[in-house]
């Protein structure tokens, strides 16, 4: 009865949440905050999980609701605080009848620090590598009964666990584009007697400029399309000790979207689609993850 | 007697400090801007400075323009550190006057 919890960490997209400027939309990006500034994001993540290839017909949907303040504490060094509201849930047909899960709630903070290794500015154009790392806390409700019992771990809000994670984004901008790479690996670790398998993610993102195709004196807004393509790899569950055969694999998306980027303010969106999903046994299939949402500089 | 009012008059007119509705402007290519949301973090960096009237920034130039408030002289050190604050790099930089 357990989709596989890649999914909705997938949706969350810690990570993604932590850019904060003209940026990729599922990633970070190794642009600056400035010392001594804030900026904050906002954004709806909702993923939609069907296509049981099992005989129980799952189906998935988790709504989260993400909030994002960065703060620079100097150029090269920017901290960031990740809050997720999320909405989760899980119906599946069992002994011949149709039961519906679902739980709602804060999930789980993270914190992360990105530090600025490599800037390589030129006259409209810049290169940046800036590794990062932090830490999530089990600040969500793990413990969420409903009349069947303890909810499954893919439906609580919170995992009940401490996680830490970390990577390396590089970014190369110029006016007219934006590329961006990542790789990333998460730790999960275990709570209440559930595993959940670490996961390792590679990133690239592209960003164009549609609008203006000229560009005038002062400073105009850009209307970039998107193209980003995420790589998932998640190792299988363990459960009270045990390997979980239905859990874990690996999962291509293909998102594209648009951004609108003014000099306060940022309106977002994307479509993640699956393209590959090799996952293990009957593990949950993706549907699609839409993202869409705001990044205000103040 | 004509020669020494000539005289006087110029040694009045060279000794005349600068007009108060002068402003001092602080032009300043910088490099790595290159999307409007970072120019707006170059923009509030350079306008915390104390005397900074106005700041504009021109992306596709790769230039700052620093507007100082009257009778406040630019420093440029002060300048370049905001730019590199912002997370840019300043580069080569000109001063000249506007009048209001």
């Amino acid at each position: 009865m357990r989709p596989s919890l890649a999914l909705e960490r997938i949706a969350v997209g810690i990570l993604a949440a932590g850019s904060a400027w003209g940026a990729p939309v599922t990633i970070n990006t190794a642009l600056p905050v400035g010392g001594g500034e804030f900026v904050a994001r906002g954004m709806v993540v909702v993923s939609q999980s069907g296509e049981d290839p099992g005989a129980t017909d799952r189906d998935h949907s988790a709504t989260s609701l993400v909030t994002v303040l960065g703060y620079g504490v100097t150029h090269k060094l920017a901290l960031f605080g990740v809050l997720p509201y999320v909405d989760k849930k899980l119906d599946f047909t069992e002994a011949g009848g149709r039961i519906s899960r679902s739980a709602s709630g804060l999930g789980d903070v993270s914190v992360f620090a990105r530090y600025t290794l490599v800037q390589h500015d030129q006259p409209g154009r810049t290169f940046r590598i800036a590794p990062f790392a932090g830490v999530k806390a089990p600040t969500g409700d793990d413990d969420i009964r409903d009349i069947f019992g303890r909810l499954p771990p893919s439906v609580q809000p919170g995992s009940g666990a401490w996680d830490v994670f970390g990577g390396i984004v590089a970014t190369y901008q110029t006016l007219a584009l934006q590329t961006d790479g990542q790789v990333s690996y998460r730790v999960n670790n275990k709570a209440n007697g559930f595993d959940p398998g670490d996961e390792l993610r590679l990133d690239g993102s592209l960003q164009y400029r549609l609008w203006p195709r000229q560009l005038g004196g002062g400073v105009p807004s850009f209307l970039y399309g998107v193209l980003e393509t995420n790589l998932v790899h998640r190792g299988r569950n363990e459960v009270n000790g045990d390997d979980d055969a239905n859990s874990g694999g690996t999962t291509v998306f293909l998102s594209p979207g648009l951004q609108y980027v003014s000099k306060r303010w940022i309106v977002e969106g994307v479509v993640q689609f699956p393209v590959v999903q090799n996952l293990h046994g009957s593990a949950l299939e993706n549907d699609y993850v839409l993202r869409a949402g705001v990044r205000i500089n103040f | 007697m004509k020669r020494i009012v000539l005289v006087l008059i110029a040694v009045f007119w060279l000794s005349m400090p600068a007009w108060p509705a002068d402003h001092e402007v602080v032009d300043v290519s910088v490099t790595g801007l290159a999307c409007p949301f970072c120019a707006f973090s170059v923009e509030k960096s350079l306008s915390k400075l104390s005397g900074v009237d106005s700041v504009t920034v021109n992306l596709a130039a790769h230039q700052v323009r620093v507007i100082m408030q009257a009778e406040h002289t630019a420093d440029l050190q002060q300048i370049k550190q905001a730019i590199v604050n912002a997370g840019f790099t300043p580069g080569e930089v000109s001063r000249s006057t506007a009048q209001e």
